[in-house]
């Protein structure tokens, strides 16, 4: 059930997001309410795959790389159709779409690994550990894509000429609110997701710190995230400076979610899941 | 010494100039284009003078100089060829404490007044202290060929937004990179042009929809078709 749904799921994101690119390309208002409309369709059944996974492998679904993109994809798609209800940003779908595809094509052709059933997949404070972070990393997903976007339209800005590029791009103080609003969201939600985790560590293995390669990465982008929020509330660094610093924060979540899952051994990587213990008693 | 440099806010403050020649006429129009309220005093006037006296803001005395004319005054320029009647009318002043300006006798001077090009509201002043007039000039006319009509539209459209967008209550923070953003980005080129599509385009794509030459009530090339009509 769940892996058809998956299916009907990425045939509703390719679709929605071919009309936003259409939308991208020939400026239609009507192909723009289209293609987010069939997002929203693609998100809809997108939860539902993942509610299914979860009745059917009786844990989060959150236990192997593959099932982590495929969480991570809903995320992002989640954090786009959400931000986008307040603060219309209308290329959003164009870009995340393909973005969302990419990542559920990559969670169907790794290796399925057949599902642990530990313990720790159903302790609640793993469930809101890994649905705060994953949702955290969706928001900051798409700070880093505001980010990007400012410094392209800056630069067209500043051109000699006004190219296509500079017509479709949304307005730098749009950008600015959207990479405000998702990053202020994103940090909040993966604080509450490095506290619950903490917490859940101090329950089942007896410390809230181990020195796991995937805490520390995290900690590391917390902090850098921390530092961004800092330098842009306080210090006022918008604009350029802080889009390029929500880039380079970016680039430490990625190595956070997908270096220390793979690369480095600890018991946040995929392969050890299996020995991850429940609540002691 | 060096000058002090300051932009005065004369409007609706009395001025004393003494002096009824082609000069006091001159120094007449600039006071009162600046809202001054100008005590003229002098025993004659020549035809330019006798026109602009008879505008409003203008208190003509027709006589010689009194030391209790620079009473209530905030400023004080003579601008006659007498020598000793500008020493009276500087003397006066000083004692009253106010500033003074006797024209082309920079030792009786305590202010002096640059060399001036405007464009709408951007002020360039030029001053070489007194050292050369000449000089002074010919940095005017540079200056008068390097910033053209289009920083008046320019200007006026940066104002529009800047209220437009204060008003929306935003905090200052956040609203500082864009109007950095407005001024770094290709806005004077496109106003220079008089392409208005242009301006709407950068308009937007830095603050967003709502900020249209339209929408803020501007339009290109008013002072360049002022200029024209005058001439």
């Amino acid at each position: 059930m769940s892996t058809t749904l998956h299916w009907i799921t990425l045939i509703a994101y390719v679709v929605g997001s071919l009309i936003s690119l259409g939308f991208l390309i020939r400026q239609r208002q009507g192909l723009y309410r289209m293609g987010l409309a069939l997002l929203w369709v693609g998100f809809g059944l997108h939860t539902l795959a993942l509610a299914a996974a979860w009745v059917e492998g009786g844990v989060l679904p959150a236990t192997s790389l593959r099932q982590s993109l495929d969480v991570f994809s809903w995320a992002l798609m989640g954090a786009v159709l959400v931000v986008n209800l307040s603060l219309e940003v209308k290329i959003l779908g164009a870009l995340v779409g393909p973005i969302c595809v990419l990542l559920m094509l990559a969670a169907s052709v790794l290796p399925a690994v057949p599902v642990v059933k530990t313990a720790a997949f159903k302790s609640a404070w793993v469930i809101v550990h890994v649905v705060s972070i994953m949702a955290g990393y969706g928001l900051l997903a798409l700070t880093c894509l505001g980010g990007v976007l400012y410094l392209a339209q800056d630069r067209a800005l500043r051109a000699k000429t006004m190219g296509p590029v500079f017509k479709r791009l949304p307005s730098l103080s749009r950008l600015d609110s959207l990479s405000q609003s998702s990053l202020l969201a994103g940090f909040l939600l993966m604080t509450i997701g490095l506290i619950s985790g903490a917490v859940y560590a101090q329950m089942a293995l007896g410390s809230y710190w181990r020195w796991d390669p995937k805490e520390v990465w995290a900690l590391i982008t917390w902090l850098l995230y921390a530092a961004l929020l800092h330098t842009r509330l306080v210090q006022g660094w918008r604009g350029r400076r802080g889009a390029w610093l929500s880039v380079a924060a970016f680039a430490a979540l990625v190595v956070t979610f997908l270096g220390a899952g793979l690369l480095m051994p600890g018991y946040h990587s995929f392969s050890s899941m299996a020995d991850l213990g429940g609540p002691r008693p | 010494m060096p000058f002090y440099p300051a932009l005065l806010d004369l409007s609706g403050r009395l001025v004393l100039l003494v002096g009824g020649g082609r000069v006091a006429a001159r120094k007449l129009a600039s006071l009162l284009e600046a809202g001054a309220r100008v005590r003229l005093v002098t025993p004659a006037l020549c035809q330019e003078a006798r026109e602009l006296a008879g505008l409003e803001g203008v208190e003509l005395i027709e006589r010689g100089f009194e030391p209790g004319d620079v009473e209530g005054a905030w400023l004080v320029i003579s601008a006659t060829d007498d020598e000793d009647l500008n020493r009276s009318v500087a003397v006066a002043a000083e004692a009253a404490r106010v500033f003074v300006n006797v024209v082309d006798v920079p030792p009786m001077c305590s202010f002096i007044v640059p060399a001036v090009v405007r464009r709408g509201e951007l002020t360039l002043a030029v001053s070489t202290g007194g050292a050369s007039p000449a000089a002074a000039r010919r940095l005017r006319q540079g200056l008068q060929a390097q910033f053209g009509p289009e920083w008046a539209d320019y200007l006026a459209i940066l104002r529009a937004a800047r209220q437009k967008l204060t008003a929306q209550g935003r905090p200052a923070a956040e609203n500082r990179p864009l109007f950095y953003q407005l001024v770094d980005s290709q806005l004077m080129e496109r106003v220079r042009a008089g392409d208005a599509a242009g301006v709407d385009e950068v308009m937007r794509a830095v603050l967003g929809p709502g900020f249209t030459l339209k929408e803020l009530g501007q339009s290109l090339g008013r002072d360049a078709a002022r200029e024209r009509e005058g001439a």
